[in-house]
């Protein structure tokens, strides 16, 4: 019963998250900027709250499962946009679980997602001067840098509000709960 | 919400953005987008777009003569070609990576080379 209830509320968290990955892709938000790769990283509050409520190997693979199914919906599957957004979803709930589970509760969780922010931009950009076999992409890396903050910032801020929502609690205690020893996987 | 390490965290970030920023960009703009010339398909000329006084001309020799291409801000185009169409000149002037003004007649090739043809891959 239990196995099935699990199974049931992770599905419906990549539901969400695939919902919020379909509709950043329609944010105007994107386009006003000069700089590619700019996003609000919607679909990493469902990767947060699914790392913090079970683990990394649940949140890899909601991440895993978002990143692809979203990417077939869009029809970006196998494409340029693909790589980047799958190699900067894994990277970031590897970092996010690494800042979770290393820093024992010292991040609160607008660390942990700015963490996570910085690293999607970081493998993002790695990927993308593979494919584009070009080095100079990097001149990006500081506005990208930059923007990992607000962006992370906000998300963090949501996911403590979401948790707090979830566990029943006021979102200023979610640090305590998170405080508390885990084991990463 | 925050507390201090977070505040550390978003120090280290911040003073990471800054560090690539001296160690991308600074750089980036020298080496970034340049004038090539060809003649006769070989190079004669090569030039960092940014570094170009505006007004000034430079004659490239051809199998017809001297095509003269003159500098602008950060752009350049040719203003006199003994070609008989006279169809580069048409082609005014050109300022970013990719674009090319050639002048079959004369074989000369002017095009504008650098960091700036994979903005599109990376949207």
């Amino acid at each position: 019963m239990a196995k099935t209830r699990k199974r049931i509320q992770l599905s419906l968290l990549i539901a969400v998250g695939i919902a919020l990955h379909i509709f950043e892709i329609f944010l105007p938000l994107l386009n006003l900027l000069p700089i590619p790769g700019v996003k609000l990283g919607l679909a990493n509050i469902v990767t947060l709250v699914s790392l913090v409520f079970w683990g990394y190997s649940e949140a890899l693979v909601v991440v895993l499962l978002r990143s692809l199914l979203a990417s077939l919906l869009s029809g970006t599957f196998l494409t340029t946009t693909f790589y980047l957004s799958f190699a900067g979803a894994l990277g970031s709930v590897t970092a996010m679980g690494l800042a979770y589970f290393l820093a024992r509760g010292r991040l609160s969780l607008v660390g942990i997602s700015m963490c996570g922010a910085v690293v999607h931009n970081l493998c993002q950009l790695m990927v993308a001067a593979v494919l584009v076999q070009q080095v100079g992409i990097f001149i990006y890396l500081p506005y990208l840098l930059l923007f990992a903050l607000p962006m992370g910032y906000f998300i963090g801020l949501v996911v403590a509000n979401v948790l707090g929502y979830l566990w029943g609690i006021s979102p200023a205690k979610i640090q305590e709960v998170i405080s508390s020893p885990r084991k990463m996987v | 919400m925050t507390n201090r390490y977070d505040k550390l965290l978003a120090g280290i970030i911040i003073l990471a953005a800054f560090i690539s920023y001296i160690v991308f960009i600074f750089p980036g703009q020298e080496s970034g987008v340049r004038v090539v010339v060809e003649a006769e398909g070989k190079e004669v000329y090569v030039f960092p777009l940014g570094e170009l006084k505006a007004g000034e001309q430079i004659p490239i020799t051809g199998p017809l003569g001297d095509s003269i291409l003159e500098m602008g801000e950060n752009r350049v185009r040719l203003v006199a070609s003994p070609c008989p169409d006279h169809i580069c000149l048409a082609m005014g002037w050109i300022d970013s990576p990719g674009e090319m003004i050639v002048c079959l007649p004369n074989r000369v090739v002017v095009r504008i080379e650098g960091e700036g043809d994979w903005d599109d891959i990376a949207r």
